[in-house]
């Protein structure tokens, strides 16, 4: 082999390496590029309801429904577990019990000045069925999708219901009400990436939980011996849907409420709810202060 | 050459890295969470009234169980830490503290320490896929812990606990209870939300659920005291094994005469935890109590506020 050849045998490897490390550079690559797209078109649309970011170029397919997003079905009937603060919620207290309300002097004057059988007969019955006792009070819940973008969330303690909005919410105040404004949201279980923000998990169903954010509030109680809240109230709830051994469902309200006017500190309760195959033992009943 | 060399190498471990990420997801749960009192006050505060068992699915055993008992079962060494196995993670008044145990080799947690200020033994949560021993093998009051992600929620499934008590009334619980526990972080809050079941005692799935916030703000040397066995009650005879014979519980009527309150309801039971047993007040004609004399305010963790608002104090 004359050197020529040689030499030119030593090229022709180096150029077939060097062609080698091209592929495999421009497969990195375009993994890379994959990965990052698949990722952040993972993550769009982690809060559903919001309007999802419209490409610079084609027209955007329609934005999935708060409905058609929901990571857990929340319809059906639920009726309340009532294992917590059992003598404050299943029967009216006496005068005075407060315990576990972080109350402040002025809610303790106006829960010990409170007299119920007044009250009720003054028409004040369904001030213990606004959005700060709703939830506690012993019942069931019939959730159904009023619209693709609403949940509507009747009691049939008090016969009441809570509308809860997905989407941006109303700018500005609104009429106060008994259950108020609620804006909800679901929250995608994601994975954190070590590498940038959080994904959602590729392939896998979505799972995720529902935020709630509540306010416009009419005064009410918190308690039904008179323990009051006020129209500056507010409230933050997660639902979460937990599957028991042996399949059934139970749906748990990790909620904050607060009230500048009459609390100290945002007062933290726990609902249970367990799911029910149909609505057989619905029960609607009239607000009460005596039961 | 060198900077395609590197190029490659570091384009690479981009990739590689993203696709080791782990397949399920998890969020961090380690930190101080300090409790919040406004579920459930005096039960995990100062203790539950005598034979006040409404909302607790007991069973008949489980009634029986729990009528029979007296404070005096604390002169009894082996008993006097009984109140404290895992469960009681929801049913004290304590704040936790989260640390993760890494695997060294792998770099990934292999287990979550699940510990308590005060009475509880920490819990250790296996998440490295791991199986609960056989059922010979020991109890003790934390039990054995293995736990699996769903989602950003960590489900742990306890077992192999020794027998103890459900509540600090003396409601009981079996070598044969299985507690799964739900760890959901919101945020700043923790939601741990516990399903008991204990075919000894219990006709049904006994749910609570409470809220921690986190507090880092505790020094991380912050002493955490465990349960020891020391008599409590020194005019208790060694001899005596503490109990109450069937109908001769002295405290029977506490909750009726304080509260108002049926023996249908202070007795337990499934039917005392659905919405239905309000009938049964109204047919056992329920009344509310007069001006409350004790527990009537309350609140907080802070030891000053809690002695406050013991005496129904309220302030700022």
């Amino acid at each position: 082999m004359s050197r020529r050849q040689f030499m030119g045998g030593i090229a022709a490897a180096e150029r077939a390496r060097a062609s080698v490390r091209r592929r495999v550079l421009t497969g990195v690559c375009l993994v890379v590029a994959g990965t990052f797209l698949f990722s952040t078109e993972y993550c769009r649309g982690a809060d559903a309801g919001a309007a999802a970011p419209a490409p610079a170029t084609s027209p955007a397919p329609a934005p999935k429904s708060a409905r058609a997003m929901a990571p857990v079905d929340l319809s059906g009937y639920w009726v309340s577990v009532v294992t917590q603060d059992w003598r404050f919620r299943m029967a009216v207290p006496g005068k005075g019990e407060y315990a576990g309300i972080p109350i402040n002097e002025l809610a303790k004057a106006a829960a010990d000045a409170f007299d119920g059988e007044k009250a009720e007969k003054a028409g004040h019955a369904c001030d213990a069925y606004g959005a700060g006792l709703v939830m506690r009070n012993p019942g069931r819940l019939h959730i159904t999708w009023e619209d693709e973008s609403t949940l509507r969330v009747e009691a049939d303690a008090g016969q009441q219901t809570r509308l809860l909005r997905f989407g941006q919410s109303q700018a500005g105040t609104v009429e106060a009400s008994r259950q108020g404004r609620s804006t909800a949201k679901w929250q995608i279980h994601q994975i954190a990436s070590p590498y940038g923000p959080p994904m959602r998990i590729p392939g896998a169903k979505d799972q995720g939980y529902l935020q709630v954010s509540t306010d416009s509030l009419l005064p009410g109680l918190l308690r039904k011996n008179g323990v009051p809240y006020g129209s500056k109230a507010s409230m933050n709830e997660y639902w979460e849907v937990y599957t028991m051994p042996g399949g059934r469902q139970l749906l748990v309200l990790s909620s904050r409420f607060s009230d500048p006017e009459y609390l100290r500190e945002d007062y933290m309760f726990n609902p249970i709810f367990e799911k029910e195959p149909d609505g057989s033992n619905w029960s609607p009943s009239p607000c009460s202060l005596r039961w | 050459m060198k900077w395609r060399k590197w190029n490659t190498a570091w384009m690479s471990l981009v990739v590689c890295g993203g696709l080791s990420l782990p397949v399920q997801a998890q969020v961090d749960l380690s930190g101080t969470w300090g409790g919040r009192l406004h579920e459930d006050y005096q039960t995990r505060l100062t203790g539950p009234e005598f034979v006040d068992y409404a909302g607790i699915p007991l069973n008949k055993d489980g009634l029986a169980s729990a009528l029979s008992y007296t404070t005096a079962t604390f002169a009894e060494l082996d008993r006097s830490c009984a109140p404290y196995p895992a469960h009681y993670l929801l049913l004290g008044p304590w704040g936790i503290r989260i640390s993760p145990v890494m695997d060294e080799k792998s770099g990934q947690v292999s287990a979550w320490r699940v510990s308590g200020a005060m009475d509880r033994e920490a819990m250790t949560i296996w998440v490295d896929g791991r199986e609960a021993p056989g059922p010979e093998a020991l109890h003790t009051f934390a039990g054995y812990s293995v736990g699996h992600w769903q989602g950003n929620t960590l489900v742990v499934v306890t077992t192999h606990l020794k027998d103890s008590y459900l509540t600090r009334n003396g409601v009981p619980s079996s070598s044969r209870e299985k507690t799964t526990f739900y760890f959901s972080r919101h945020d700043q809050d923790l939601t741990v939300t516990a399903v008991i079941e204990d075919p000894t005692y219990l006709a049904a799935p006994y749910v609570m659920s409470r809220t921690w916030v986190i507090d880092n703000a505790q020094p991380v040397g912050a002493p955490v005291s465990y349960c020891t066995p020391e008599e409590e009650l020194s005019n208790v005879s060694p001899d005596t094994v503490a109990h109450f014979l069937p109908g001769k519980n002295t405290s029977a009527a506490v909750m009726t005469e304080q509260y108002h309150l049926p023996k249908s309801a202070t007795h337990g039971g499934p039917a005392t935890m659905f919405p239905e047993f309000v009938r049964q007040l109204k047919a056992d004609r329920y009344t509310p109590a007069g001006q409350c004399t004790r527990y009537c305010c309350g609140d907080s963790t802070d030891t000053e506020y809690v002695v406050k608002t013991l005496m129904c104090k309220t302030g700022p």
